[in-house]
């Protein structure tokens, strides 16, 4: 048991901490709708109601789309695009999709390989982006969410202030989406930019993100 | 892998969930609705007790303070006597709209069920409503 917690420590610790921050987030998120009811005099939500209003969802979904989102781009990013001196980047001649020897598939691949690396056609084709494809699917799923949940509650925003409710087509149009889209994915390119940039001359000693604090900051592609 | 199914799954859910947020107005379209007509039946019969006791508290309050009289009395005087069927129904969260051809009444969900927050509401080009009887 020991064992397994510490192999998988990084897990269970970012697990741990997306539990009790979205329970936080849930009990911050009810108090917050309360107060605003309060002052349209409009009574209370249950807490149970408020975990399934589109408030609840929208907020959500908006932070879980834009955070797939970066790691989707910055997983296909990466295969072609290069930051000299960063260990985020791969070698500055390594870039593009390498080859099927490099990446150990097909008749390359070891013994202990995954299967589907070995199998060779579509099988293979699709693991080989397995990652990415998951990823971005659930990038597209919390899209979609945020754009159902972010419609309903603006609607019902627009009902507190005798307006008519507005169409998911125009919505998906409107200034409201936008902002709250746009501003989720400025400060995630911001933050991944800024990783592997800063990574080029600052080091985390024993971090797998950083370069060995002594590696000179001309070497790319080397972890700690 | 294991964990890409999981987030996988997570996601999936939450999908479920968003979509289902859009669903759940149907199943108050008709309770909406009820209110909205028994509302405008209790004004058509001059029962101004019935029809506050289905106006929203603040609405309720804000109409005595305009009017300098009892909710009762005020709300058959204010509230306009429409009787027409088939008004079209949106409900989003706490809050509902019901649009006939010549009037439009918007409701809220209270812990006591739907309620009147305003009604006898024009559509005006650009801004919201122009309503007799409103909360705020």
């Amino acid at each position: 048991m020991r064992r397994f917690v510490r192999e998988n420590s990084l897990g269970l610790f970012f697990g741990l901490l997306f539990l009790a921050a979205l329970v936080g987030q849930a009990f911050a998120g009810w108090h917050q709708v309360n107060d605003q009811l309060d002052a349209e005099q409009l009574g209370h939500l249950t807490f149970w109601r408020y975990l399934t209003s589109a408030d609840f969802a929208v907020d959500v979904a908006e932070n879980w789309q834009s955070e797939f989102l970066q790691f989707w781009l910055y997983l296909m990013a990466t295969v072609w695009l290069l930051q000299r001196g960063s260990p985020e980047s791969k070698e500055l001649d390594k870039a593009g999709r390498e080859t099927d020897e490099e990446q150990k598939i097909g008749k390359y691949a070891d013994a202990d390989s995954p299967a589907w690396a070995k199998t060779g056609g579509w099988r293979t084709g699709i693991y080989s982006s397995s990652l990415a494809i998951v990823m971005g699917l659930i990038f597209l799923g919390s899209w979609l969410v945020q754009s159902v949940a972010g419609w309903a509650a603006y609607n019902e925003t627009r009902l507190q202030q005798l307006r008519d409710p507005i169409g998911w087509w125009s919505y998906l149009g409107h200034s409201e989406f936008w902002a709250r889209t746009l501003q989720n994915w400025q400060s995630e390119f911001l933050a991944v930019g800024t990783l592997a940039v800063l990574a080029v001359y600052l080091r985390q000693r024993g971090s797998s993100q950083s370069k060995p604090v002594g590696e000179p900051h001309t070497t790319t592609g080397v972890d700690g | 892998m294991v964990a890409l199914i999981r987030a996988g799954a997570s996601g999936i859910a939450l999908l479920a969930l968003g979509l289902s947020l859009s669903a759940c107005g149907g199943s108050q379209d008709v309770a909406v609705s009820n209110v909205a007509d028994d509302f405008y039946e209790s004004v058509d019969k001059g029962d101004g007790a019935a029809a506050c006791e289905l106006l929203a508290p603040v609405t309720r309050s804000e109409l005595e303070q305009s009017s300098g009289k009892e909710c009762a009395a005020a709300i058959v005087e204010e509230a306009p006597d429409i009787r027409e069927d088939g008004g079209v129904v949106e409900v989003f969260g706490t809050m509902a709209q019901v649009r006939w051809g010549s009037d439009t009444v918007f409701l809220a969900r209270m812990p006591n069920g739907w309620r009147v927050f305003a009604a006898g509401c024009e559509a005006r080009a650009d801004a919201p409503y122009d309503c007799v009887v409103k909360g705020a």
